[in-house]
């Protein structure tokens, strides 16, 4: 009964050491991703939460004349847009989504390291009637498109058949972090990231120049030239944008990010003391209980440092299993993904576990035997504490 | 209260038990009921109350432990107790009164809690009922003291 | 002499889902105020058993019980209760004391049962603890005090109520020759000033002193004044 519930104590604080690396990580990671983009002389989009959205009323002409006056006023931009759902046949039968990115964007995230092949290149020919593009797919497509194939597809944005050449295949797990809750993520396991020039801007329907908006990041401008741009797309589309500079992106990372990382560590550290505080309670009821078995142990020869090894192989017992329940869920999710065909979450690994995960299980480890170790000093002062004498077996 | 089972140190141990289960409740239904903005923090927060029930189930067994750890110590004193003039019936009965009094001073300062908070108190009442049963299971476990 | 107990067992049952053991079949014990009986029997015959039905601790078997004269299965738990509490103490091994009380609330746990009036018990406590010589323990733990000095303390808790009957099990099983002497000499002397009644269960009645007793608990002994002269043995079959 004890020992389940020591079990139970252990696993409830090893899930929630887990649970706060992993989100820890995470968001690390996106502020990683962030950094590159959030540079300064850059300033990022971002959709004002009070504007009014009407889709329906904006149409080609309205986003082509906020792309012209990027152009004409030399402002450049890096634009990114993803999510666009094509059916592509492939080994996994998984839905592939379409990535858009122009070449500034390629560049400054860096995001999109590939495994094989070659970078991406912007300046392909846009032939009405015979495009070819050169994409990067993700490392699930591989298997079905390899390296040097094509792909002979309908483009969403486009809306017309293009061949797409598999220029380079992603590395595995390449992931994209939301700009805005940076621990939440998306896999590039079953894309295609799709380059975009000009003119396959210009030619594109008005969804990949509306979207590309909404993210989009200006590149070493100044002021003057945002307060335009912020006018035209004002009178033109009707949107309310905001560009924040680096500082005001800093600012808003610091206090959503580390002031929410800082909550997390607070909670886990209390919740975890507490916890910590019950297993041992509950190790000293045990051994409240088991004393004169111990006593009966040691008179009969069993010495301390072996008592102290037995104490570690138990909970190391204890701490393995947790570890085994950990990962389990975790493998349980991240396969999940691969079982509903959820191709933005499917991730490559043992079972889907990926690298993030690894760390926080490896966290919990070094949790675990931190906690190992004081409960079982604990556990061996109390034992040394009662006299080995009749007494106690009386 | 000499006829009690109960020592200092364990009423307040089943007190700390008790409040310490109500408290995870009352946080959980507490943080629910906030508008956080942090996507992160929630995300974090999520996945705790999500499992509320079942984390809230598996605290509730430090209260076991309790319950089996001090009524293992007991049995002397229960047969002692016996042997000088007291019944099993009586023990049983003390026994369930303390517990009783014990989660209703808890239950009472988890109600108070609540109301400071402005969340609801049903969860806690359930959580109070559970908690009645495991009183009711661990006071059969007296009867078998009967003999040493 | 007035006959304190009439006990007639036919049988005794325990049950399991493998087994079950049938002892003390058809036993019969009777004393009489202010005799001295020793139950002598090997490990296992049922002593510990009898001693519990003698101390109204087990109603669960077959035959009847008359105890001070009333038949003791018309008496309800409470009413067992009170005649634990006022009229058998019991003289156990020293492991039957509670740890977590002093010595001295260890002693005085049976006042705690008493009916209200009979608190000049109290009166007592202090002569007792002089007889026992255990004033210097008083304030301490049961763990803090040899083997010797908790089985006083179970001896003195055992006549602070000033029973009229005193069951021991195994009193002395445990100790040493100068404190085994001192608790037969305390038992004795109980016996002497208050014609207490005493039940002895053991595998070993100091075999010193009793020569020649038969190790079953079909034989159970009188003794007087605990010399080999003086027992008396009464096969039950």
């Amino acid at each position: 009964m004890i020992v389940f519930s020591v079990l139970l104590l252990l696993f409830l604080s090893n899930y929630l050491v887990f649970i706060a690396a992993q989100s820890t990580v995470s968001t690390f990671q996106g502020y990683n991703e962030m950094k590159h983009l959030n540079q300064a002389g850059n300033y990022i989009a971002n959709l004002d939460p009070d504007s009014d959205m009407n889709m329906g009323k904006i149409d080609k002409n309205d986003t082509q004349n906020v792309y012209d006056y990027l152009k004409n006023n030399n402002i450049r931009y890096a634009l990114f847009t993803d999510g666009f759902i094509v059916s592509l046949p492939n080994a996994y039968d998984m839905e592939v989504s379409f990535a858009y990115l122009n070449e500034e964007y390629y560049k400054l995230n860096k995001q999109f390291e590939i495994s094989q092949g070659k970078d991406l290149y912007f300046d392909y020919c846009f032939d009405n009637n015979d495009i070819e593009i050169p994409v990067l797919i993700g490392k699930g497509l591989s298997k079905t498109y390899p390296l040097g194939s094509t792909i002979k597809v309908e483009d969403p944005m486009l809306q017309k058949q293009i061949t797409l050449k598999v220029q380079g295949i992603l590395k595995p797990n390449v992931y994209h972090s939301n700009l805005y809750s940076l621990s939440s993520k998306q896999y590039y396991n079953f894309s295609v990231v799709i380059p975009v020039n000009e003119a396959f801007l210009n030619n594109s329907s008005v969804g990949l120049q509306l979207q590309g908006l909404f993210d989009i990041i200006l590149l070493q401008t100044s002021k003057n030239k945002i307060e335009g741009l912020h006018k035209v797309i004002q009178d033109k589309l009707g949107l309310k944008f905001n560009f924040y500079t680096q500082e005001e992106n800093f600012e808003y990372f610091n206090k959503y990010y580390f002031s929410s990382l800082k909550i997390i560590t607070v909670i886990t550290v209390i919740l975890t003391l507490i916890l910590t505080c019950i297993t041992i309670w509950s190790s000293l009821a045990s051994i409240r209980l088991m004393i004169k078995d111990f006593t009966i142990n040691l008179f009969v020869g069993l010495s301390y440092l072996k008592l102290r090894k037995i104490f570690y192989d138990y909970y190391g017992v204890l701490f393995f299993i947790n570890l085994i329940v950990l990962f389990i869920i975790t493998a349980y999710s991240r396969y999940g993904t691969w079982i509903r065909k959820d191709a933005s979450f499917s991730t490559f690994g043992l079972f889907g576990v990926i690298g993030m995960d690894w760390l926080a299980l490896l966290a919990v480890l070094f949790f675990d035997i931190i906690i190992g170790i004081i409960i079982v000093e604990i556990m061996l002062w109390r034992i040394k504490k009662v006299p080995i004498s009749l007494g106690v077996l009386q | 209260m000499k006829k009690s089972l109960f020592r200092l140190i364990d009423r307040f141990e089943l007190l700390i038990c008790y409040v310490l289960c109500f408290g995870f409740n009352i946080m959980f239904d507490y943080v629910k009921s906030l508008s956080i903005d942090s996507y992160l923090l929630q995300t974090f927060l999520k996945q705790f109350y999500d499992y509320q029930a079942v984390i809230i189930f598996l605290l509730t067994f430090i209260v076991i432990i309790f319950h089996y750890q001090m009524l293992n110590r007991k049995k002397v004193e229960v047969y002692c107790k016996i042997l000088v003039g007291d019944t099993i019936r009586f023990i049983i009965i003390r026994y369930i009164f303390e517990c009783l009094v014990i989660l209703g001073i808890a239950f009472v300062i988890s109600m108070i809690i609540t109301v400071i908070l402005g969340i609801s108190l049903v969860d806690n009442i359930y959580l109070s009922c559970i908690f009645v049963v495991y009183i009711l299971i661990s006071s059969r476990m007296v009867i078998k003291f009967e003999n040493f | 002499m007035t006959k304190i107990i009439d006990l007639n067992i036919q049988e005794k049952v325990y049950k399991s889902r493998k087994s079950r053991l049938s002892i003390l079949n058809d036993f019969k014990l009777e004393v009489n105020s202010g005799e001295k009986i020793a139950i002598v029997g090997k490990s296992g015959v049922g002593k510990t058993t009898l001693l519990n039905i003698l101390g109204l601790l087990d109603r669960n078997y077959n035959g009847y019980y008359t105890l001070f004269g009333s038949k003791t299965n018309d008496l309800n738990l409470s009413q067992l209760a009170e005649w634990r509490n006022q009229k058998i103490g019991f003289v156990l091994q020293e492991s039957a004391l509670i740890n977590s009380l002093t010595i001295e609330e260890n002693i005085k746990l049976p006042l705690l049962y008493a009916k209200a009036g009979e608190n000049n018990k109290l009166d007592d406590f202090e002569s007792i603890i002089n007889i026992i010589e255990i004033e210097s323990i008083l304030k301490k733990k049961p763990l803090e005090c040899s083997g010797g000095e908790k089985s006083r303390v179970v001896f003195a808790r055992a006549i602070i109520m000033k029973p009229q009957l005193i069951l021991c099990d195994e009193p002395t099983a445990s100790l040493d020759g100068d404190n085994k002497e001192r608790i037969i000499t305390l038992l004795f002397k109980m016996n002497q000033e208050f014609n207490t009644t005493i039940i002895t269960v053991t595998h070993d009645l100091n075999s010193k002193k009793v020569i020649d007793c038969i190790n079953n608990l079909n034989y159970y002994y009188a003794y007087g004044k605990y010399s080999t002269a003086n027992i008396k043995y009464s096969p039950l079959t």
